[in-house]
């Protein structure tokens, strides 16, 4: 079998299908365009304007003129129905909202499995500055304008505070649903009717962008501002609720500030996004890089070679740390234990493999194997980075189509990822998992 | 002409964003759309084929498919991921979704533009841009069943081109 499947080249257009220039782009481009457009267009249009002048100035075409000026408005009154609060366009709609920077709503997320995210209240500064006061009470401020962006969560009742520093992530810009929704093309936005919503008619509007978002905005027809907005993620099970809008709130700009309110108890983690120098390392460095208990695999009689190595995220395009333990199997398997900072806690629970999870395997010492989604992906793309910062060790040439992935949460709930190039018997894999120690200090 | 050129004002405010995003999608290249997109208005403003032609969005998107594939074919140097696309979230929600890189984003177009005018049609339509096949027979005046059958029939070459290219 080849490697390249029907599969995957489906999951290359999936992927290119989700492609999108960011609406600056978009609505510059089409400005030029347009401006190109009128250019031609007035240069035609002068020879027109004289064939009109002449109609205009004899007083039989004059009249005959008025008379299909008047039939057309008649004719449009007559079959649009004339002035309807009810009768909003789409393109209206964006016009409207194109007028704020800012907006605050009530977010609510529902999944049909998995752990449930409660309900915050999102202020949106900009695309790059949020804060999310969450129902638990704990309050996350987003700075994502410098080069290391900033998260900091608070919990005022606690006097607890976590800042986690993305080194080398920014600056980034957060496409939020309302940028999303303002993307929509009035031809592909179907209109449902009415609806009544504590007293007020509401316009519905829905978009279907691709098989994995469903889009439903209720707009109020006086304002042409969203007031409910409804997306689903098909493939991920779950719905976003968003009401109880208000575009350009007022909040004192210090409640989107990062730094920590005296009198807190800080946290901090560091999650670093630069270039990757790629190399072995001992058992020790990862214990040093991870902020959560770190692991390594104890030599079990069937390992022939065992390597440590950092590289660069094979996830992320190289971007951020993980430590990957190579193992070559007196069968010839090479097996991959990866660790990072990402794989940081349960908040891996936002990932799309929990919420798809087949549990196939508990270890005697409470390690849970789960299936992985698109665990042939996984295992190929970590494969391959192995390779290219260790050739002597695999040869990405020999990628089997038997690769596989597991998801190990180990007892304390560090999750780890287990990749193999080939089949592994039930039993090797709970010996192996059973042979994963924590890494303590020296 | 001047009707023609009202046509286009209007096609392009109506659908100039979806052929934007076409064009986008089959480039991976953010800094060339605009060109193509100019590109593509200039040759619809040129054609008399377009006045005749019963969707002038349809047509428009098929010369969107022609406009981008031959960009393909003629360009020499690599091309790079639209940017904002290939980032990945801080948490990591999305972190699978990267993982199609973009060179290999970038085989699969090239494959793409090796097969017939037509089954590239389809298959950008349904895979890309997730028509059904109902509706992508709809735009080109063909039977569905038609279009599955090529569109399977072109998943097939597309394999044998990347199995090559490896």
């Amino acid at each position: 079998m080849s490697e390249v499947d029907e599969k995957d080249i489906k999951l290359r257009f999936e992927a290119i299908s989700q492609f999108q220039s960011s609406p600056e782009v978009t609505a510059r481009d089409l400005e030029r365009v347009r401006k190109m457009l009128n250019e031609k267009t007035s240069g035609l249009r002068t020879g027109e304007q004289k064939i009109w002048r002449k109609i205009m100035n004899n007083p039989i075409t004059k009249l005959a003129a008025a008379a299909v000026i008047i039939i057309t408005i008649l004719f449009g009154l007559k079959f649009t129905g004339g002035p309807d609060v009810a009768n909003v366009a789409w393109a209206d709609v964006v016009e409207q909202i194109n007028n704020y920077t800012k907006y605050k709503c009530r977010q609510r997320l529902v999944r049909e499995q998995g752990p449930q995210i409660p309900t915050m209240r999102v202020y949106h500064l900009n695309l790059s500055q949020r804060r999310q006061e969450v129902e638990d009470g704990s309050i996350h401020i987003i700075d994502m304008r410098g080069t290391d962006p900033i998260t900091v969560e608070l919990y005022p009742d606690q006097m607890k505070a976590t800042v986690t520093k993305l080194i080398g992530f920014g600056p980034k810009k957060d496409p939020h649903i309302i940028e999303m929704v303002k993307r929509f093309e009035q031809e592909s936005t179907e209109r449902l009717g009415t609806k009544k919503k504590n007293g007020k008619i509401l316009q519905g509007f829905r978009h279907k962008p691709n098989k994995y978002n469903d889009f439903t905005v209720w707009v109020d027809p006086k304002t042409k501002l969203p007031v409910e907005i409804e997306l689903v993620h098909t493939q991920r099970g779950q719905t976003i609720f968003l009401d109880e809008f208000e575009f350009d709130f007022e909040l004192d700009p210090s409640a989107f500030s990062t730094d920590i309110p005296e009198g807190y108890e800080v946290k901090t983690i560091i999650q670093d996004y630069r270039p990757v120098e790629s190399k072995e390392i001992s058992a020790q460095d990862i214990r040093s890089g991870l902020n959560h208990t770190s692991y390594t695999v104890e030599k079990l009689s069937w390992i022939e070679k065992l390597t440590i190595m950092q590289i660069g995220d094979p996830l992320m395009k190289k971007m951020g740390k993980v430590y990957v333990t190579g193992i070559l199997s007196d069968d010839g398997n090479h097996i991959i234990i990866d660790q990072s900072n990402m794989h940081s806690d349960y908040k891996e629970a936002f990932m799309e493999w929990i919420l798809k999870e087949q549990l196939v395997m508990e270890a005697p010492s409470g390690a849970k194997l789960y299936t992985h989604p698109r665990g042939s992906d996984y295992a190929r793309f970590y494969l391959k980075g192995f390779a290219e910062a260790n050739p002597e060790f695999f040869d990405i040439k020999n990628l089997s189509e038997e690769r596989f992935t597991r998801m190990i949460v180990m007892s304390d709930g560090t999750i780890l990822g287990l990749v193999a190039n080939k089949k592994m018997s039930n039993e090797k894999l709970q010996e192996l998992i059973e042979s994963l120690v924590e890494i303590k200090a020296n | 002409m001047i009707e023609r050129q009202r046509k286009i004002l209007k096609l392009l405010d109506t659908s100039g964003a979806d052929l934007h995003r076409l064009l986008a999608r089959l480039t991976l290249r953010e800094d060339v759309v605009g060109d193509l997109l100019q590109e593509l208005f200039i040759r619809l403003c040129n054609s008399r084929a377009f006045d005749k032609a019963e969707n002038p969005f349809a047509y428009a998107h098929r010369a969107a498919m022609n406009l981008a594939f031959e960009w393909r074919r003629n360009r020499k140097t690599a091309c790079q991921p639209l940017e904002e696309n290939c980032q990945s979230a801080p948490n990591g929600s999305s972190a699978l979704g990267k993982m199609i890189q973009a060179e290999e984003l970038e085989q699969v177009l090239n494959a793409a533009s090796k097969l017939t005018d037509l089954a590239r049609d389809v298959v950008v339509m349904h895979y890309i841009e997730q028509k059904s096949y109902e509706e992508i027979a709809q735009r080109l005046g063909k039977k569905p069943q038609y279009m599955r059958s090529l569109c399977s029939k072109a998943m097939a070459r597309l394999r044998e081109l990347l199995v090559r290219q490896k």
